[in-house]
């Protein structure tokens, strides 16, 4: 990797350092994730100056397209996505040059030997020093033959030709089985630290904040554990259904499709130890320890831990909602899940004996995530019997999606003359507090990757990990049939999932 | 982002304890008028204004709204007039404003204070007891420092950072050279920021991207002509104007140079420098392109000696609209780039300082090599 650590003009507090020269080559170039996300994130980190000059983009893909074609689709995509929603023409022609497409087969080795060529052609053009960003945005079912495909060609580890790192979209495996086989299919090709697997969750700035708001605050981390913590809730709603994508969907439910990934970060960053630097091996070294702590849900218990769910027609925000099994795409007799809620116990020192309840679903009354720590409640109560009832333990809740921000509950007393308790809340909001707007996702996902920063990326062990501790749920759920649908469209689930807490004398909290 | 309300109230005396009895039911009744209760009071900072005359008060207090919406804080604003028959009074008022994406209102408080001729004197003692505790104290002096001025100097030694603007330097090159002798001194414990030197981080990042190159980084060792070219300040056309000399302070502190000489040659200013063995020479010219805005640069070029000639440029478009890099190494490799670049304004410009919370060691060395250049210019 090449350094540029030793330019004396990068030293001070506002000259952030730009990415090493490189080439993005977009696996699924013609798909919506490239439009959406991708070149207008990169368009943008160009126009801040974040990537140099020396860089280009390389779409592939099966479709027959010029590279002037694919530039005229790609500046449609940024006038329409990115945030300003326009394009200033000479901007664009100076960033087009460096856009560059070729139409091949992913399973096909003549198309790797063209695109190698192509690679070297920009490299003489743009001055990009062999440094490569593949990135595979196309269906699963390629990775492997992608992966495979660029070692066979020499692409994966060229020797004397700068730096080569590939990043994975998500969803990382189907299964433990195909999770596995798939890092065993990159580890064949890739070494680890070549690998970003995306999260784009890691990439959103409250996640981010949580780390901030745990171990740069001395006064929290002494009550981060289970002597001061009753119980943690893990709230992942969204409003909508599957849109378009019910197809996809059937075959996945909110388990794959968020809790073993997204919900499993956020909780990771949650209950891990504080690591000895914030560098991407310790932060991911913490991360996975604290996750491999997790007590086994036992196949023939999983009632216990889990409930599962299914939407019917219903109401959200004041229209009416289709049922999961009428949406398009979808079977009519599905039995996939697009609510879960489980309860997972730490065994280890720091949490031993504190339930974390986690949830995820569609169609949902309101979009939402957030964490909420629910405190014990003081250990010796000082008021008359009838005050005392009006005290709750103290709810400490970061809210990751939407309105960003920190609240903490407290009691205070209402003024008189009487001792009468309010519930009342601290609240910091990112944006009441700092007016700027936070970067997208995708920005610094992609930044981050080619300054070679994987912290922010999901480690080999940590995907498998996930996997391990949904798959006796899956399985379970394999076995016995669901009486679906069990929960209206814009209600907060079904009502076994309230049973799950209250048999505890807990509640959900309403976000 | 909407300025909702802005609610004055008056207070007869200059009294501090009246003036936070003032503050405090001014937000009783925002609360009170809010129906939703949904105002949020947000504080970050103390942020203190300077303003030397009433006229400039009505911009800067736009400025403040714009810079309170994304750093809530409570706004000490001093509107002074030396020219007046002595007098100080103050009011409160609260501005509020509804950031995208929220529904409540986020709420700051202001007190300005206005001060004529010899009870100017007394303001900083009236805002030094108005400051919020633990809270950072940023000094925004609209005007240009008055060295050795009382009302400046209390002012700066209330305040963690000072914000300055170097292109309001009436004198540049003695200004300047006394702006670098505070800096220097070890007694100076603020941070000072300049908006001019905030103008430049866009031209230092694309200057320093260059090297960021691994093939390009050993190039930056064999530099030997620094190019300059700016448009001089309409009230001195001889002068030279701050912001090129910031520039080339920068460059000259970052990589070492130590200063041989300084001749002025058909109204350009040519500086002899030495890196090690090697001579290096930094010429800073009046462009000849009349549609650059004055004090503004026009063109930045680096020459290195190499087995092929090397230069790196950067060039604003004559209507400030775009900036262009262009990399020449030889006859063979030509990579040529453009991007939009938008003047921030100076709400953009004070937000963005106010973020820097430590000393800018990178800025306060450019300054005392910059004064040192124009110091020896000069004589």
């Amino acid at each position: 990797m090449t350094s540029t650590n030793d330019n004396p003009l990068r030293e001070g507090v506002r000259l952030e350092r730009t990415a090493d020269p490189c080439t993005v080559i977009i696996f699924g170039a013609s798909g919506d994730l490239t439009k959406r996300k991708l070149v207008p994130a990169l368009y943008r980190l160009t126009q801040e100056g974040l990537l140099p000059a020396e860089f280009a983009i390389l779409g592939f893909a099966r479709s027959k397209m010029s590279h002037d074609e694919f530039r005229a689709r790609m500046k449609d995509a940024i006038a329409t996505y990115s945030e300003a929603k326009s394009v200033d023409e000479t901007v664009w022609e100076s960033f087009a040059k460096g856009i560059y497409y070729l139409a091949g087969d992913i399973n096909n080795p003549e198309s790797y030997k063209e695109m190698s060529a192509l690679l070297d052609q920009i490299d003489g053009e743009r001055g990009t020093a062999g440094n490569r960003v593949f990135y595979l945005s196309t269906s699963p079912t390629f990775y492997s033959e992608a992966v495979a495909q660029l070692g066979a060609a020499g692409l994966a580890r060229p020797e004397g030709k700068g730096w080569t790192r590939i990043i994975i979209e998500k969803p990382f495996g189907h299964s433990l089985e195909s999770a596995r086989e798939l890092n065993v299919d990159v580890a064949k090709v890739f070494n680890e630290d070549q690998v970003y697997r995306i999260d784009h969750y890691l990439g959103k700035e409250t996640v981010q904040n949580l780390m901030v708001f745990r171990f740069a605050n001395g006064i929290f981390e002494p009550i981060w554990n289970r002597r001061y913590i009753d119980h943690v809730q893990i709230t992942n709603a969204e409003s909508i259904g599957v849109e378009d994508r019910g197809g996809y969907y059937d075959t996945s439910g909110v388990l794959r499709d968020m809790i073993q990934n997204h919900v499993f970060q956020v909780l990771s960053h949650v209950v891990m130890e504080p690591p000895m630097e914030f560098s991407a091996g310790e932060v991911r070294d913490e991360k996975i320890k604290a996750m491999r702590a997790v007590r086994p849900i036992p196949r023939d218990r999983v009632n216990e831990f889990v409930v599962r769910g299914q939407y019917g027609p219903g109401s959200v925000g004041g229209k009416s909602a289709a049922g999961y099994r009428e949406e398009k795409d979808v079977k009519p007799e599905s039995a996939t899940e697009t609510y879960a809620a489980l309860k997972l116990y730490f065994d280890n020192w720091r949490w031993a004996g504190v339930p974390f309840y986690l949830r995820s679903a569609k169609r949902m009354p309101k979009r939402v995530t957030e964490i909420a720590i629910h405190f014990k409640q003081a250990p010796h109560m000082l008021f008359s019997e009838t005050t005392a009832q009006q005290i709750e333990p103290n709810v400490l809740v970061v809210r990751i999606q939407p309105d960003e921000g920190i609240t903490m509950r407290i009691g205070a007393k209402v003024p008189g003359q009487v001792t009468r308790i309010r519930w009342v809340n601290m609240d910091f909001r990112y944006g009441a507090s700092f007016g700027v707007a936070s970067p997208e996702a995708y920005e610094r996902l992609l930044l981050d990757c080619i300054l070679g920063d994987a912290t922010l990326y999901a480690r080999r062990d940590m995907t498998e990990r996930g996997w391990e501790i949904v798959m006796p749920i899956l399985e379970a759920w394999q076995e016995a049939k669901p009486d679906f649908p069990n929960y209206e469209a814009g209600s907060w689930g079904p009502k076994a999932a309230d049973d799950l807490l209250e048999r505890e004398g807990r509640r959900w909290r309403r976000p | 982002m909407n300025t909702m309300s802005e609610q004055p109230r008056q207070s007869p005396d200059i009294n501090v304890g009246m003036i936070e009895r003032e503050l405090t039911s001014l937000w009783k009744a925002a609360g009170e008028e809010d129906e939703q209760g949904g105002i949020i009071r947000a504080c970050l900072m103390n942020l203190l204004v300077y303003v030397p005359d009433d006229q400039l008060a009505g911009e800067v207090d736009e400025i403040i709204t714009e810079v309170t919406a994304e750093h809530p804080s409570r706004a000490l604003l001093i509107i002074a007039d030396p020219e007046a028959e002595p007098f100080i009074e103050a009011h409160v008022s609260s501005r509020c404003t509804i950031p995208s994406g929220m529904s409540k209102q986020v709420c700051c408080e202001q007190v300005t204070i206005s001060a004529g001729g010899s009870l100017i004197g007394e303001a900083p003692s009236v805002v030094t007891a108005l400051l919020l505790s633990d809270l950072p104290v940023c000094l925004w002096w609209h005007a240009a420092p008055r060295l050795g001025d009382k009302t400046f100097e209390r002012l700066v030694a209330a305040s963690d950072r000072v914000i300055i603007d170097s292109a309001d330097f009436t004198n540049p090159h003695e200004d300047m050279a006394a702006l670098a002798a505070v800096l220097g001194d070890d007694s100076t414990r603020a941070a000072f920021s300049d908006l001019n030197w905030a103008r430049l981080t866009p031209w230092r990042s694309l200057v320093a991207g260059f090297y960021d190159v691994a093939e390009y980084r050993p190039l930056l060792d064999r530099l030997e002509r620094v190019l300059i070219e700016y448009a001089p300040p309409p009230e001195d056309r001889d002068a030279i104007s701050s912001r090129s000399a910031l520039l080339a302070g920068w460059l000259t502190s970052r990589l070492g140079w130590k200063l041989e000489s300084a001749a002025r040659k058909d109204g350009s200013s040519v500086f002899e420098l030495r890196a090690g063995e090697r001579k290096v020479s930094v010429e800073l010219v009046p462009t000849s392109d009349p549609a650059i805005k004055p004090r503004l640069i026009a063109r930045v070029t680096l020459e290195s000696a190499a087995e092929t000639a090397a230069s790196f440029k950067v060039a604003r478009s004559a209507d400030g609209s775009r900036i262009e890099t262009h990399v020449a190494i030889g006859e063979e490799r030509h990579i040529q780039r453009v991007l939009g670049y938008d003047d921030r304004s100076e709400s953009a410009l004070i937000g963005r300082e106010l973020e820097i919370l430590g000393r800018d060691r990178v800025y306060e060395q450019a300054v005392i090599s910059a004064g040192e250049m124009l110091n020896a210019i000069s004589s």
